[in-house]
């Protein structure tokens, strides 16, 4: 379990300016529309998908009409397409919230005077790791654009889609670095993470 | 041998420097792929891209959503009317109530703390005031919370099935008997434990006016598990169909849901999301380039040298569980050592569903084991009790669980009955 005395801590840590706390907030509520609305997308396709087949396809037959392609065109590859925007926009509320699972096997193995140091590495680290994997991710949209890669059934480029990918990652690598410089804007961790 | 002892070394920095997993296991990843692979490192986002486009994963958002609208509204306290209407004449009724209660609703959310918290906020009140003791009530309910996670639709066995290629559909099978089995044993264990108290009086009436209410709550997992399998609909597909279901018994019938608390489900599951699934690709991801490394075949032939007997392999692998779930989190419990295990039970001629099930299992026991047990952490907060009090009201169904896992381990048809 967490050992930081929050007490403790509060006395070594910077406040963040008002501004950096407003940009975070109306960055984190943009993030959560964004993921929103992915899930609400991804509800909305497969139930469409399941109503057209079940109900309206039996509907058309029993009324000797045509009933179309049998099913929502696509609805299974758009909702994975919503799912990977809605997660990745949800690193970036996971980082938000301290939702990110975080093992403190180790958090007592230092004293507690040294917690506001090691937690300044811990967010600079992560969010170095972030901003690499923010670049490979790049490069792998890139490279979809570039090779002209098609996703099957919708037949569509996904490079637009895997933009999420570094984006997430950015997003999340740079709320680190603000957490490193003022750690009152970072959030507190679930006693149970 | 310095490949093993360079990530060794990450892993311990990662842990000292306060790394998320997710960083953890990026670290892990770029490590085998330098060590080991080409030094490609946009493989691994390559790999994270492929492993999030399958179809079956949006059943998890789905079940999580379902759950949630579910949860929202009274579904709880009308399933705990008709449980009580059945059960209260009993010795103990209330806490076979409360245990089967636990039962359906895990059947409906798919998550132990919800069906915990759901289940327990009724019922704890309830359970102390008809004088049941406080160790036997906590640890009742927290037990009971636990079983969301073997009885069908479980998030973990949907997970276990995406790392190591096994059909949900046979999991989820294979997760109603020993969900039945565990529900009957604490069932049990409750009627013995409190065959003193007074007994209450089986009223027809009472059970008709429960069941007119709650009918629309107890219809839920009948349409989920009928759906899937009648062969009518993918689990994913049932998974939406639950949610129409969900909404509209919320919505227009119950009418115990509003568009803000939706909303709040919805940013609920969305976190889950943004938590959940980039870890699933990165662990599959990780997975993928130790299986192209023959990492889980070489430990394989590696530990069929020390142990040749299935048994003594089936009993170390039930210890190294029940410790890491003391130890981890279920999700990445399974996304870790699920990939590396499995091709290991199989060697030992475990069918991958049977151990599916044992795995699932020892993670439930994890639930309520310190230091990490989430059913006793959040317990703390929920029923403003001492973490001490809650891990002795826990021990006695921890024991229980063990012996639940070992007659299921000795007598596997109770898991593969349905399949075969």
């Amino acid at each position: 379990m967490n050992s930081t005395d929050p007490s403790k801590l509060s006395s070594s840590i910077n406040k963040a300016p008002a501004a950096i706390m407003t940009m975070l907030k109306v960055w984190h509520r943009i993030e959560c529309w964004v993921a929103v609305l992915c899930f609400v997308f991804i509800a909305s396709v497969l139930i469409l998908d399941v109503v057209y087949r079940e109900l309206y396809g039996p509907l058309m037959d029993w009324l000797e009409l045509s009933k179309g392609s049998g099913g929502f065109f696509g609805a299974q590859k758009l909702a994975i397409f919503a799912l990977v925007i809605g997660s990745f926009a949800g690193i970036g509320i996971a980082t938000a919230t301290g939702s990110h699972l975080v093992p403190q096997i180790a958090f007592s193995w230092f004293p507690p005077r040294w917690n506001s140091i090691i937690n300044r590495i811990a967010d600079i680290l992560t969010g170095v790791v972030f901003l690499i994997t923010a670049w490979y991710g790049l490069q792998f949209a890139l490279t979809t654009k570039e090779f002209g890669i098609l996703a099957p059934v919708i037949n569509m480029s996904p490079w637009i889609v895997q933009l999420i990918i570094p984006l997430g990652f950015i997003s999340a690598g740079l709320r680190y670095f603000i957490f490193a410089i003022w750690q009152s804007a970072r959030p507190q961790l679930p006693e149970f993470s | 041998m310095i490949g093993t002892l360079i990530i060794v070394g990450l892993l311990l920095a990662c842990l000292i420097l306060r790394q998320p997993v997710m960083i953890i296991l990026l670290v892990i990843a770029a490590t085998v792929h330098l060590v080991w692979g080409h030094g490609q490192l946009d493989y691994i986002i390559e790999d994270m891209w492929v492993s999030l486009d399958k179809k079956l994963i949006l059943a998890i958002p789905m079940f999580v959503l379902c759950g949630g609208v579910m949860t929202k509204g009274s579904t709880a306290k009308r399933l705990i009317n008709i449980a009580s209407a059945l059960t209260g004449h009993l010795p103990g009724g209330l806490a076979v109530a409360s245990v089967l209660s636990c039962g359906v609703f895990a059947a409906i959310s798919g998550s132990s703390i919800v069906t915990m918290l759901a289940i327990g906020s009724v019922m704890y009140p309830a359970l102390r005031e008809a004088n049941y003791s406080n160790r036997f009530s906590l640890g009742i309910l927290m037990a009971g919370g636990t079983m969301g996670i073997i009885i069908p639709p479980s998030i973990p066995l949907i997970l276990y099935g995406l790392v190591t290629d096994t059909s949900i559909g046979d999991l989820f099978l294979a997760g109603i008997g020993p969900g039945l089995l565990i529900l009957f044993i604490f069932s049990a264990y409750a009627i013995w434990m409190n065959r003193h108290l007074p007994r209450g009086t089986f009223n027809w009436g009472r059970l008709f006016t429960a069941f007119k209410e709650g009918v629309w709550a107890v219809l839920m997992p009948v349409i989920l598990l009928g759906g899937i399998y009648s062969g009518y609909f993918s689990a994913t597909e049932a998974a939406a169909v639950a949610l129409i279901y969900a909404l509209i018994v919320e919505f227009f019938i119950h009418r115990d849901l509003t568009l803000r608390e939706l909303y709040d489900v919805v940013l609920e599951t969305s976190k889950l999301g943004g938590t959940v699934f980039p870890l699933l690709a990165i662990a599959l991801s990780l997975n993928l380039v130790l299986t192209e490394q023959r990492v889980p075949l070489m430990m394989v032939e590696y530990v069929q040298t020390y142990i040749s007997s299935p048994l003594a392999f089936i009993l170390i692998v039930n210890v190294l569980l029940i410790a890491a779930g003391c130890l981890l989190p279920i999700v990445e419990a399974i996304l870790i050592l699920a990939p590396l295990l499995v091709p290991m039970a199989e060697a030992y001629g475990y069918d991958k569903v049977l151990f599916g099930v044992i795995m699932i299992i020892n993670l439930e026991i994890g639930f309520l084991t310190p230091p990490m047990g989430l059913n006793l952490l959040v317990a703390m907060s929920a029923f403003k009790q001492k973490f001490g009090e809650l891990v002795a009201s826990a021990i006695p169904f921890i024991l229980l669980l063990m012996v639940s896992l070992a007659i299921i381990t000795w007598q596997p048809w109770i898991a593969t009955g349905l399949i075969d």
